[in-house]
């Protein structure tokens, strides 16, 4: 192997010529350039790059950037990713959804393709709402949302995106929010050098029919009380002061928020980030504001064989080119009569 | 019990110094029928088998229970084979069975019920019922009998059972190579032959399994020379080429490893399954994927994924799955990415009839996408062709970069047939993948204005980059959503059909080229439709026919053809109304997928006759539609 020295792309060269067409304001702005300059940051070949993505404003995004990309349809891009990286795990595959392509009519998808553990980078855009058909609820909408579809408030109970792959056993679990510029490149670095299916939650906010429904972590003067910056083996300390912490209530397993010298409280009791724990990382996914800060970054990190790799393994070990039909048509349960 | 073995003995006492009566015949039908988990199944496949092996013309059709867990002795229950062997090739399953097994008289009752038995059929029956323990048995054995003795079969009771008690202690195991033993006797079938497929059969088990089933077949052959007073002989004419003995499923997994198909995406379904099984028995060896996804959706998914990215892959499935896979075929067609379905037909709507034949996937495979999106629709009419045409599939849908689905059905799924064995051609397999750079300035659809056709860039490809999209785009692969964006993307995709059609030759008819009826068959009704046409020209009938493998686009000079028959109609394996039934007129009367197809290509008036019988057409049942579709008759 010869390495040929590759020049050095800029963000802007991951950019492409088309016209983003999001509303002025949306989330979806940051994420792309948070995108393209990680991946100028990681020096990704664009030619070797696939984005593939479902159908909501969200999956308008392959549009934007100038590698591969396959706009597919609703829900369905999981699945035609799989066969994109069975076919070349060499690819670089990211997979851009939204919460409804994501998780309801792709639901099953994300399911098989994250517990596969297929070697590629989701990146779920959740706004808790249906962006591009103009604001029904979603699945990841609370309780009450009031759309065109739910006047009345809606009735369903949300599904918890990071607990939902957690559940399913994705071995890579992160979250950051959209306008979190380093934060959310550092993620995504994270997820792109994740071996296996890197499962990661945006928190994004549509500006037109779903405007603010992170603000209660995302405000100005709120979020660093109402944020947990997970970074493995460093203890879960958060607040303008990092006098708060996270620990496990003493005889439970349930977390609490807890501030240092205050009722006997010291830096032993304060839980250390083990991205491994996958069990911890069930209970920090579930932390909900005001009680407790929303968990942020790599929630859980635990390598396993990826499905390409193990379908690779597997397979005969004479490509299927140099088979010869001829002696395959000749043995086992195909009788031949000699003419 | 042993006085059973003595009744029948007594009965047809047979083993006269002048030996067993010997029928020569050109071709005979036989059935193996039993209780499923029986072996009748076995039993008739490694019959077929070793008859094709021998040079015998040969079709197998399994015969599946209606039910899936059927209690035993129920006519429900029926389940074995029919192979029908001939000194010419056979093409279809013929109309009733010369010669019976059967391993109780209930699934006798069955095949009786159906029609299935020639009148002057043979039948071997086991016995064990008529003296059986139980009241009900025997009481059940007697009516059955009684409902026979109408009849003109000859009916050979068999004790079956008492027989393989000396050899092994569960012969509701082991009855079935008794019974192959009987009929390698009946029908001299090469006996070397025959342990050297049960050897092959078993050979995952323990040596002395096989040996205990040679020895069941030894047993059987010898109980046949000793109490059997005639055998049959279908003269054997050694076919010139070496011959291949599969069926149609395994055909298709053959055909799709000389296509080169490097990846079958799939999601179990009856009657499509099993080409993914005897592919991943062949991938083991040899490199290939068989992935098992989600759901149907998912698979079709994932094989497009895989083509996108440079693989070929296939994705196989029945009725049901084909609905499921409706949108992302037609994200396929719409971003021209090329894609082979093979669809093994079963009866539908819904779930249907899981495991049996019928042809009612046409007009979905046609048009079941929102807007227009055209494909390519193949139906092989044999088992060899099963394998050709994944072949030509791939083919077609990478020169054309777009989606080609293959109809086959139940019967070409399970039947056996042998056919020349086809020789490796290195032009049957894809070119490896080209990588090198896309040259500047061309464009992802650079579409060629009169052909439509395009040459399409793969992942990893520098300087290809390009976003394929499901939306309406232009020859950059940039959305569009104009007028002539729309209407030219429409145009270019439907060109290549008709750049295929010309390249395509007219059908041929079998038959004279012109008369009274022109019957118009697809899939794999040919050969019962070719034997009905025969039947009917012997009685002096103007009938010939003519067998479509394109449906789509459909094969040329059709007008001309049917011009020269005072009338066409359809043969189909799938539902239409029949005028004469109660509210059903000319106006509102549904007809036949290809006769509704036809009509409209052609504006002839076609008619058709369609059975879902849930079982292949019978020349015989044929003939009869020949009869009432023949103009100056009422249809
Ligand atoms: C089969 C199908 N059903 C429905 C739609 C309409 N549709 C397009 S996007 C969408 C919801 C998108 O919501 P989400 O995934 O949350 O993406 P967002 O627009 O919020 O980014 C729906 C219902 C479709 N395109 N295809
Ligand atoms: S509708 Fe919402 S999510 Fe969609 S582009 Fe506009 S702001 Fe963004
Ligand atoms: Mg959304």
């Amino acid at each position: 192997m010869t390495t040929t020295q590759l020049p050095q792309l800029s963000a802007k060269d991951f950019g492409s010529d088309q016209e983003v067409r999001w509303c002025p304001g949306c989330g979806d702005y940051a994420i792309l350039k948070a995108v393209q300059r990680t991946l100028a940051d990681l020096g990704v070949r664009r030619e070797n790059t696939v984005f593939v993505s479902g159908i909501g404003c969200a999956s308008r995004f392959p549009y934007y950037v100038s590698t591969y990309g396959f706009h597919t349809i609703h829900g369905r891009a999981p699945a035609l990713a799989t066969g994109v990286k069975l076919a070349n795990p060499e690819l670089d595959v990211w997979v851009i959804t939204g919460d409804g392509d994501g998780l309801s009519i792709g639901g099953n998808h994300m399911l098989h393709m994250l517990r596969r553990n297929v070697d590629l980078q989701i990146i779920l855009f959740n706004n808790e709402v249906y962006g591009l058909t103009k604001g029904q609820y979603s699945p990841t909408s609370r309780r009450g949302f009031r759309s065109p579809s739910t006047p009345m408030g809606s009735i369903d109970n949300p599904i918890a995106p990071g607990a939902f792959a957690l559940g399913v056993g994705a071995r890579f679990v992160a979250r950051s929010i959209d306008t979190l510029t380093p934060h959310l490149m550092g993620v995504l670095s994270r997820a792109h050098e994740h071996k296996g299916a890197s499962f990661v939650e945006v928190f994004q906010n549509c500006v037109v029919f779903n405007d603010g429904a992170f603000a209660a972590f995302t405000e100005k003067g709120i979020a660093v009380e109402q944020q947990l910056h997970l970074e493995h083996g460093k203890p879960m300390l958060f607040g303008k002061e990092r006098n708060r912490g996270i620990r496990l209530r003493p005889g439970s397993i349930v977390l609490e928020a807890v501030t240092l010298g205050e009722n006997g409280v010291g830096m032993e009791d304060i839980l250390v980030h083990d991205e491994r724990d996958h069990a911890m990382a069930q209970l920090l996914v579930a932390m909900q504001p005001p009680q407790l800060p929303i968990a942020l970054g790599v929630i859980h990190c635990d390598p396993a064989p990826t499905y390409e790799r193990e379908a690779l393994a597997q397979l005969g070990s004479t490509p299927v080119a140099e088979l010869d039909l001829n002696a395959l048509l000749r043995k086992g349960r195909t009788w031949t009569v000699p003419g | 019990m042993s006085s059973s073995a003595s009744v029948a003995t007594k009965k047809r006492k047979a083993s006269t110094p002048t030996g067993p009566v010997v029928t020569t015949v050109p071709e005979h039908t036989v059935e193996i029928v039993s209780d499923s988990g029986e072996g009748a199944q076995k039993c008739g496949q490694i019959f077929g088998a070793v008859s094709a092996r021998m040079g015998n013309g040969a079709w197998t059709v399994e015969l599946i229970p209606a039910e899936i867990q059927p209690p035993a002795r129920s006519p429900a229950g029926a389940s074995g084979n029919r192979i029908r062997i001939g000194t010419k090739p056979v093409t279809n399953w013929g109309d009733a069975a010369n010669l019976v097994v059967a391993f109780n008289e209930q699934v006798l009752a069955a095949r009786h019920r159906l029609d299935a038995l020639h009148e002057d059929a043979i039948i071997l029956v086991e016995n064990m019922w008529a003296t059986h323990d139980d009241e009900d048995i025997r009481r059940e054995w007697v009516e059955v009998m009684e409902e026979l003795s109408t009849t003109s079969y000859r009916i050979v009771e068999v004790p079956m059972e008492e027989q393989c008690l000396t050899i092994t202690d569960n012969p509701r195991r082991g009855k079935n190579m008794f019974v192959l033993g009987l009929l390698s006797w009946i029908y001299e079938r090469d006996v070397e032959t025959v342990r050297d497929l049960i050897r092959l059969q078993f050979r995952k088990k323990a040596a002395v399994v096989a040996e205990t089933n040679i020895a069941l077949l030894d047993l059987g052959y010898q109980w046949a020379q000793e109490h059997l007073d005639f055998r049959i002989n279908v003269p054997i004419e050694k076919p010139s080429t070496p011959m291949i003995v599969m069926n149609g499923n395994q055909t298709l997994a053959m055909g799709a490893i000389a296509a080169g198909m490097e990846l079958c995406a799939m999601y179990p379904i009856t009657p499509a399954t099993s080409v993914s099984h005897y592919l991943g028995e062949i991938f083991e060896e040899f490199g290939g994927i068989v992935h098992q996804a989600e759901d149907e959706i998912a698979a079709a998914g994932v094989a497009i994924g895989s083509s996108y990215a440079g693989k070929v892959a296939f994705t196989v499935t029945s009725g049901p799955g084909l609905a499921l896979k409706t949108e992302f075929i037609g994200l396929a067609v719409m971003v021209e990415v090329p894609l082979v379905v093979l669809d093994v037909q079963r009866g539908g709507p819904s779930t249907g009839l899981p495991t049996k034949v019928e042809q009612s996937d046409l007009l979905a495979a046609l048009y079941a996408q929102p807007g227009d999106a055209p494909k390519v629709v193949l139906a092989p009419a044999t088992i060899e062709e099963c394998f050709h045409m994944v072949v030509t599939a791939r083919r077609i849908a990478e020169a054309i970069r777009g989606v080609v689905i293959v109809l086959t059905d139940a019967n070409l799924a399970t039947g056996v047939q042998p056919f020349p064995r086809p020789n490796l051609d290195a032009r049957w397999q894809a070119a490896p993948i080209d990588l090198s750079p896309v040259t500047e300035g061309v464009k992802p659809y650079d579409w060629d204005p009169e052909l439509g056709l395009s040459r399409r860039f793969i992942p990893g490809q520098p300087g290809g980059m390009h976003t394929l999209t499901g939306l309406s785009h232009d020859e950059l692969s940039k959305v569009a959503y104009d007028p002539e964006s729309h209407e030219r993307g429409c145009a270019m995709r439907s060109r290549k059909l008709a750049v295929l059609q010309q390249s395509l030759k007219p059908p041929e008819v079998y038959g004279d080229p012109e008369g009274d009826l022109l019957v118009v068959g697809w899939g794999s009704t040919k050969g019962a439709i070719e034997e009905a046409v025969d039947k009917a020209r012997a009685e002096g009938l103007r009938v010939s026919t003519v067998q479509l493998r394109f449906l789509s686009p459909l094969e040329p000079g059709l007008k001309e053809i049917f011009a020269r028959f005072r009338k066409v109609g359809t043969v189909e394996i799938n539902y239409s109304d029949r005028l004469g039934d109660p509210y059903i007129t000319v106006e509102n009367r549904r007809m036949g997928q290809l006769a509704f197809l036809l009509r409209a290509h052609t504006l002839v008036d076609v008619d058709c006759w369609t059975r879902v019988p849930g079982q292949p057409l019978r020349p015989k049942g044929i003939l009869e539609g020949i009869k009432t579709m023949l103009p100056g008759r009422p249809s």
